[in-house]
């Protein structure tokens, strides 16, 4: 009953304080270097030999795997508890990100555990159709320390 | 106190399978999957994730970087980013670099920090996005 309410509501429906743990992924040494091959390749993120004596002391996950990864646990969460995932899509398209940092470096392993809050609504209308939603953010690795957090503004549609 | 310097990096263009195969891993969405899906999106035609474009718009700004004599190790901040266009099969970017002084110290080991700012172009000079970032840079081997 809750999750159909979940899928299908819209910009107006949704409250800003909303808060929710939708995933965690332990990440391996190999899709790290899979993705560092194409996204970051230099030594430090693709070469677990050579990372050893390198600034880290070890491969670590470069940065954007982590928001990739973000994504990933976002899409299936929503395949779930969100209308639209397979047709036009109600929680649409991201429009800017805002104080992405990331504070820890993320080891072959480590399991982070993603978090989202719904901090504010705008006013503004897009295309009459969508309204603009800004969560927070976090990932919290295996000992709670937060290793990422940012602010991302993502358009609702709108029901009037 | 030296003047902003603006730098190009190399040029990537985005196929088909690279679009697809970072979706199928990350951003498993219709508009990035399948052509005719993505035809009748928000989109209008299947395009890259916006994360596949934060993490080419990192490397291109870490190879334009490099190029310029700057040692470039990683991406530490975004401040800002904002995606402007969707980027689409066979798209070419190029990341437009520009950056002032080294600032003393970085979270990064052995690094200072460089504040950037990056426009990500197509080939028809087009803004795909923007975003401003804090970079590590390896210490004392700035040429």
């Amino acid at each position: 009953m809750s999750a159909l309410y979940l899928r299908n509501r819209g910009f107006e429906d949704i409250p800003v304080g909303e808060f929710h743990v939708f995933g965690s992924h332990t990440f391996s040494e190999l899709e790290m270097v899979e993705f560092a091959t194409r996204y970051a390749p230099t030594p430090e993120f693709m070469d677990p030999e050579a990372a050893r004596q390198l600034r880290w002391g070890g491969l670590v996950a470069t940065p954007w795997h982590l928001c990739a990864m973000w994504m990933r646990k976002m899409v299936n969460y929503m395949e779930v508890y969100a209308q639209g995932v397979n047709d036009g899509r109600r929680n649409g398209a991201g429009v800017a990100i805002l104080e992405l940092d990331w504070l820890e470096p993320v080891r072959p392993g480590h399991t982070l555990t993603y978090t989202y809050e719904i901090i504010s609504k705008s006013d503004k209308i897009v295309r009459d159709r969508w309204g603009i939603i800004r969560s927070r953010n976090e990932a919290f690795n295996q000992y709670g320390n937060k290793v990422m957090s940012f602010e991302i503004d993502i358009l609702a549609e709108r029901n009037h | 106190m030296s003047e902003a310097r603006s730098v190009d990096s190399p040029a990537i263009t985005l196929d088909e399978q690279s679009i697809v195969d970072f979706a199928q891993l990350f951003d498993p969405q219709p508009y990035h999957l399948d052509r005719e899906a993505a035809d009748a999106s928000i989109f209008g035609g299947l395009c890259a994730s916006g994360w596949q474009i934060g993490a080419l718009a990192s490397r291109l700004t870490g190879e334009a970087l490099v190029d310029a004599g700057v040692p470039y190790v990683t991406t530490t901040q975004v401040n800002y980013m904002r995606w402007l266009r969707p980027t689409f099969v066979d798209d070419q970017l190029v990341a437009q670099v520009s950056f002032g002084d080294v600032l003393s110290g970085s979270p990064v080991p052995d690094c200072d920090s460089l504040d950037v700012v990056v426009v990500l172009q197509d080939a028809k000079d087009q803004a795909v996005a923007e975003m401003t970032c804090r970079v590590a840079v390896a210490t004392g081997e700035i040429i």
